[in-house]
């Protein structure tokens, strides 16, 4: 099996896998966002234009710690834009815990929970879909209030097919909404 | 000559003084910079990336603000431009602030001028610098200083670089400003 195969193989089970154990430890059941950011990237697997992600995601144990989600993107270069260099991913995030009081709810007049976040993602260029690459995110500064997240700063790696380090991402902001 | 010497600086002066800025109405802004190339191709920046702007927003008058901020580079060559720019804005559609310190209109427009200063290739060549006007209209603003934020949207404007002599578009999809003084919670 090719590398780049085996890297989507082991994504798409770690997926699957928490999709099955973890709504059988979850309070509450599962929830559906979508999400829309602003992104741009420091490495040669990605031009330099502004990336608009939108992705739309189930999380599996809403407001809860260690909440697992899996999230389908569709990756655009907006600025300037190029539909041809589009690409496809799909993501494993987990939100760490949920913080009632913290240092950024001065940020929103509602009432916020601090909910930092880790992701690891693969996309494919969709004009090229052989071609992976990979990105490990944390995003530390990401509220929960209620209707959605919204955040802010989140830093990303990026790894090629063989998973060596290639360079470097920021999501400048994500707003997600929750849908049921 | 000196009679205008004196005036136009107390003028100034002035302007920016009325109206109290107190805490309330003192904010710390973020937000986006979109460049679109110009007629010719060219973009102000000469070459795409990400470009976030850190600034203050503070009221003169009820109508009318003023603030300033720095858009630096982030991608792909972190700070290889930078620019600041100063500006000022009119809300379109009612008062930013009332005089009586209650709730203004929550939702508003805003109309805004200034000038934009960059310096291009800081450390991947010869540096260089641009001197801009510009003018942005915001179709909608949710909030003001008395909900402690507000947030711009789908913010279009227009650049004229007079050293270049070339006009281009920007967009700011979404900024934030966070007034200083604390706001009411909402559940």
């Amino acid at each position: 099996m090719k590398k780049q195969s085996r890297g989507t193989v082991l994504l798409l089970s770690l997926a699957f896998l928490s999709a099955a154990a973890f709504p059988a430890f979850a309070k509450e059941k599962a929830s559906y966002y979508y999400s829309v950011s602003m992104e741009g990237f420091s490495s040669p697997l990605f031009s330099a234009a502004e990336y608009a992600d939108f992705s739309a995601s189930i999380e599996f144990a809403p407001r809860e710690d260690l909440n697992p989600a899996f999230s389908m993107h569709y990756l655009l270069p907006a600025n300037p834009l190029s539909i041809g260099d589009s690409l496809a991913g799909i993501s494993l995030d987990l939100t760490l815990f949920y913080l009632g009081n913290h240092p950024l709810a001065w940020m929103s007049p509602r009432t916020t929970s601090l909910a930092p976040q880790v992701s690891a993602a693969a996309y494919v260029p969709i004009a090229d879909p052989e071609n992976l690459r990979y990105t490990l995110s944390f995003s530390a500064f990401r509220l929960f209030a209620g209707y959605g997240y919204f955040s802010f700063g989140a830093l990303s790696l990026v790894l090629d097919s063989s998973f060596a380090l290639s360079g470097w991402g920021l999501r400048l902001f994500d707003f997600s909404y929750l849908r049921f | 000559m000196k009679y205008r010497m004196r005036i136009v600086p107390l003028a100034l002066f002035l302007l920016l003084t009325i109206g109290a800025a107190s805490a309330q109405d003192i904010a710390f802004s973020i937000g986006s910079w979109s460049f679109l190339p110009d007629a010719a191709g060219k973009l102000p920046a000469e070459s795409p990336g990400l470009f976030p702007s850190f600034g203050v927003t503070y009221g003169i008058t009820r109508y009318l603000e003023a603030g300033a901020a720095m858009i630096p580079r982030l991608t792909p060559k972190p700070f290889d431009d930078i620019f600041i720019e100063e500006r000022v804005g009119l809300s379109l559609f009612g008062e930013r602030v009332k005089a009586s310190g209650g709730p203004a209109v929550y939702i508003n427009s805003l109309l805004e001028a200034g000038f934009l200063f960059g310096a291009h290739k800081v450390y991947s060549g010869a540096p260089d610098y641009s001197r801009a006007l510009f003018v942005r209209l915001t179709p909608i603003t949710l909030g003001n200083p008395y909900y402690g934020r507000r947030d711009r949207m789908l913010s279009v404007g227009l650049v004229y670089d007079y050293d270049a002599n070339s006009t281009s578009l920007f967009l700011t999809l979404i900024a934030s400003d966070f007034y200083l003084a604390p706001a009411p919670k909402v559940h």
